[in-house]
């Protein structure tokens, strides 16, 4: 049946970002909070983690591009990204982070441009990782709605 | 979360009244209400939808200054989640504050994580019920409301 077809692609996904480290635990957990009286709860949690996550790493480029790097704010916009990704299960962007508030802590100019490289390319990967699950789940939910009407 | 799930838990930690109108065969329930002071809108909707599914009416703000002015025109509530860094007014601040102001929720501090002991200890000792690490998970939400159910 095609609708438990999409749920078991959707569980595979899943799973194999559970395997890549990209999400964790977290990620079920809000997953689970949705419910049936809120069927986008999951794609607004999604889209404002990515816009609050563009703009923490836009701050990020713009303070790592100063002549005299700010330790300080390079550092706490970290953790506030840190934070964010924390709540939606990102796993691996959370690791960078760290990554680049340690570099912060020794203030290493380079230590800071290769962990701000990594936090992007982890952004992109979540970003992808969560907009695929969401359209998925968006998907099932219309398809169960139709028959439903049928 | 199940309304009868809800109920079990209400029960658990002693909100639900079981002798309601009718001489218990119908139970009132304690309304509780909780406030999300976060400065991250993730955190913030997250935290909300995990008290609502557990039956909690609830509000957010996002900063402690926020939630003292929330306090100071007259809210209050039993529950209060209290993030740490926050502009405007940090919840060490925060906390102090609404301790000074004679508010007596439960307050309980959840942060990222535990940076330095001194930084928690300072957090605890503003006026905390109970600290709890980020991501909150609804267990560790219930282990709070447990606190609430002895204050009372």
């Amino acid at each position: 049946m095609v609708g438990t077809d999409l749920r078991q692609q959707l569980r595979n996904y899943i799973q194999s970002s559970h395997e890549q480290g990209i999400l964790d635990e977290t990620f079920d957990r809000v997953k689970n909070l949705e419910s049936d009286g809120n069927p986008q709860f999951l794609s607004e949690i999604f889209s404002m983690f990515c816009h609050d996550a563009e703009n923490g790493i836009a701050e990020l480029a713009r303070f790592l591009d100063e002549p005299v790097i700010d330790y300080e704010n390079v550092s706490a916009f970290a953790h506030q990204l840190k934070g964010s990704s924390s709540s939606v299960g990102g796993n691996r962007m959370v690791l960078a982070c760290c990554e680049l508030r340690q570099a912060c802590s020794n203030k290493t100019k380079e230590g800071c441009f290769e962990a701000f490289d990594k936090v992007k390319r982890e952004y992109c990967i979540l970003r992808d990782n969560l907009n695929f699950i969401a359209q998925m789940e968006k998907t099932i939910l219309t398809n169960e709605a139709r028959r439903r009407s049928q | 979360m199940s309304s009868t799930n809800t109920e079990n838990w209400m029960k658990d930690i002693g909100v639900l009244d079981l002798t309601g109108v009718g001489g218990g065969s119908t139970s009132a329930a304690k309304k509780i209400t909780a406030l999300v002071v976060d400065d991250d809108s993730v955190n913030q909707t997250i935290h909300s939808k995990m008290l609502e599914n557990l039956g909690i009416q609830n509000q957010v703000v996002r900063n402690g200054k926020e939630a003292v002015d929330l306090h100071s025109s007259g809210n209050n509530f039993d529950l209060i989640l209290m993030d740490m860094d926050m502009p405007v007014m940090n919840g060490i601040e925060a906390t102090r504050k609404l301790r000074e102001m004679g508010v007596r929720s439960i307050i309980a501090g959840v942060s990222t994580c535990t940076r330095d002991e001194r930084e928690q200890k300072e957090f605890m000792e503003s006026g905390l019920d109970d600290f709890q690490e980020k991501p909150l998970t609804t267990p560790k939400l219930v282990s709070i409301l447990h606190k609430l159910n002895k204050k009372c």
